[in-house]
């Protein structure tokens, strides 16, 4: 018997990345009460599509099943669950769900687009909003750290204030996604010259470029509040999101977020506070979250709610260059050789090494 | 697949405006080294604040996709072309020249009315989301043809008209074309990568200080060469 070093294919390491992920997420999720909930990945479309927008629908797979029903494979976890709460009779609040979900949509990936991937995260629905969402907040900052992405970031926005601004501006809505669009490329001459084509006043212009800027945190908030002194939403808003942020500088987690006003991607069904998690490890976003306070009743009864979700895949690409899951120690294996002429002996040694839970290879005698 | 670095890639893209470029960066105070040879170009502490730069060509048409991904954590691009390849990226920086005008161009002769008369409408172009957005928009019927050289296609029959970034009034008309409309703008921007930026906030601001600072003038806009100027 020889000892071997770990000489799996990069395949079956990525495995075993994806299973650390999905472990130790789902242990931190757990460990904040959020129980793990299913839901179908095949729905009707009629039913799921009020909380789908365009661009979801866009990217969903949809056919006709043989009793003629439009169907659609779920191209987004949230709605799903929304959808699935709205039907529930009476459930305790706050509600509170962890998953580990497949979703299909199409998806631009680094080489070619992407049908299937896994999202997985949490739900908290209908506890109090400030509560709910330093929880959610505070739950992805465990995740995230215990999952070891050392130099993870979160971005944090407020669709509200966004929303609110877009519209009062007097854009209409093709003009407004595309300033949203400015907004979220941070593409400040491009937000200007639409706002100035739309002849926006003044306050507008200098309200929504603020959010433009690269320059984020609490300097923003400042900003948006002298350009907007009597308008009640936009003072509101800016109220709550200080509070917000005072109670997670307070809890000693000033250094992992950042406030960018225009940090707006994701679905539209949010309507308060939006957030992205980042790594320079990975290529894109390593997930998003936020509150959608409408999207449960467009299926029932109207309940708050905020949540996130992780891609897999990105926080696997952001962890395998460092990860040291299979560190030499813990992955040389042993090759047990089996003598087909009498193989007892040979599965005994791999027996005897397996109560030890040592890793092995079983190769007939006479092989490498 | 993004790269751990403690230096910043600047992906430049290839072309026209690639002088313009490298002289802005030199009055950055980037020694731009002979940009010929393939690969990674060092420049160490352009500023003077111990940030180091890898600068390199590329196709102009890829450079979003390379910062998209975070192999280059910034890169010079054209509205255009980054709207066609939809990469997405941050552009909080607009250059003040390699402006161009997107245009829609027939042989010479030709007009919106002569052109909607047909039965379809045949554009040939190397931009073919934009153009099929901007019909898209105004509810007309058109039919793409996507290639890179447009005028040839026009010239060969293959298309009625095309759709394109005019970058010389002068060779438009020498081939016997005209504009249609101006459908658009095509404008230099600065991508970053958003990831990246939240890692290096510092450093990329220090840049487009000095980008900023260091813009030259905006040159005169391009004439269009209408039809009914003659």
């Amino acid at each position: 018997m020889s000892e071997y070093l770990y000489t799996t294919p990069p395949i079956d390491r990525a495995v075993g990345v994806r299973r650390h992920v999905m472990t130790t997420s789902m242990r931190s999720f757990g460990g904040w009460g959020y129980r793990e909930i299913q839901v179908p990945l095949l729905h009707y479309f009629e039913a799921l599509r009020p909380g789908l927008d365009d661009e979801q629908i866009e990217r969903s797979f949809r056919f006709v099943d043989r009793a003629g029903n439009l169907m659609v494979l779920r191209p987004d976890v949230t709605p799903a669950i929304a959808q699935t709460f709205a039907q529930m009779r009476s459930p305790q609040l706050p509600f509170r769900v962890s998953y580990t979900h497949k979703i299909v949509r199409i998806e631009r990936s680094f080489t070619r687009d992407q049908l299937e991937s896994y999202q997985l995260g949490i739900e908290h629905i209908g506890g109090d909003e400030l509560l709910a969402d330093v929880e959610v907040l505070l739950v992805a900052f465990e995740a995230l750290e215990r999952l070891g992405l050392t130099d993870f970031q979160i971005s944090l926005a407020d669709h509200n204030i966004a929303n609110h601004l877009l519209k009062a501006c007097g854009a209409p809505s093709r003009i407004r996604d595309q300033i949203r669009g400015a907004l979220v490329a941070r593409d400040e001459d491009e937000a200007r010259a639409l706002l100035n084509r739309l002849g926006a006043r003044s306050e507008y212009v200098q309200g929504i470029l603020a959010m433009a800027s690269l320059q984020g945190g609490a300097e923003q908030l400042d900003r948006i509040r002298f350009a907007f002194p009597a308008d009640r939403i936009v003072q509101k808003r800016v109220d709550y999101l200080e509070r917000l942020i005072s109670v997670l500088d307070e809890l000693g987690w000033g250094n992992r977020y950042r406030l960018e006003l225009a940090e707006l991607t994701g679905s539209s069904y949010y309507t308060g506070i939006g957030f992205v998690m980042l790594s320079q490890g990975a290529s894109r976003e390593l997930g998003r979250g936020g509150r959608y306070d409408s999207l449960i009743g467009m299926y029932g009864k109207n309940t708050p709610a905020v949540g996130f979700s992780l891609s897999l895949d990105t926080v696997v690409q952001a962890l395998e260059p460092t990860s040291n899951l299979f560190s030499e120690a813990e992955t040389a294996e042993e090759v047990c050789s089996i003598d087909p002429e009498n193989p007892v002996e040979g599965f005994r040694a791999a027996l005897k090494l397996r109560e030890t839970e040592q890793l092995l290879r079983l190769v007939k005698e006479g092989r490498g | 697949m993004a790269i751990y670095s403690s230096r910043l890639r600047l992906a430049l893209p290839e072309g026209r405006d690639l002088h313009l470029i490298c002289d802005h960066l030199r009055a950055c105070g980037f020694e731009i080294p002979d940009l010929d040879s393939v690969g990674l170009h060092p420049i160490d502490d352009p500023f003077g604040t111990g940030v180091n730069f890898d600068v390199f060509k590329l196709a102009q048409a890829d450079v979003g996709t390379y910062v998209e991904h975070g192999i280059s954590q910034l890169g010079i691009m054209s509205t255009d072309l980054l709207a066609e390849s939809g990469a997405r990226v941050w552009r909080p920086f607009t250059f003040s020249y390699g402006t161009y005008p997107i245009v829609l161009a027939a042989p010479r002769g030709i007009n919106f009315d002569s052109l909607s008369t047909r039965p379809t409408i045949r554009l040939a172009t190397s931009l073919p989301n934009l153009t099929r957005d901007v019909f898209a928009a105004r509810g007309m019927a058109i039919e793409v043809v996507p290639v890179e050289d447009s005028t040839t296609a026009c010239l060969l029959g293959l298309a009625d008209g095309y759709v394109d970034r005019m970058v010389d009034p002068a060779a438009l008309i020498q081939e016997g074309f005209r504009v249609i409309e101006v459908l658009g703008k095509a404008r230099l921007k600065l991508l970053i990568n958003h990831a990246s930026y939240t890692a290096r906030r510092e450093a990329i601001d220090h840049f487009i200080g000095a980008l900023r600072e260091h813009q030259p003038p905006t040159p005169a806009p391009l004439s269009i060469p209408f039809d009914i100027d003659e």
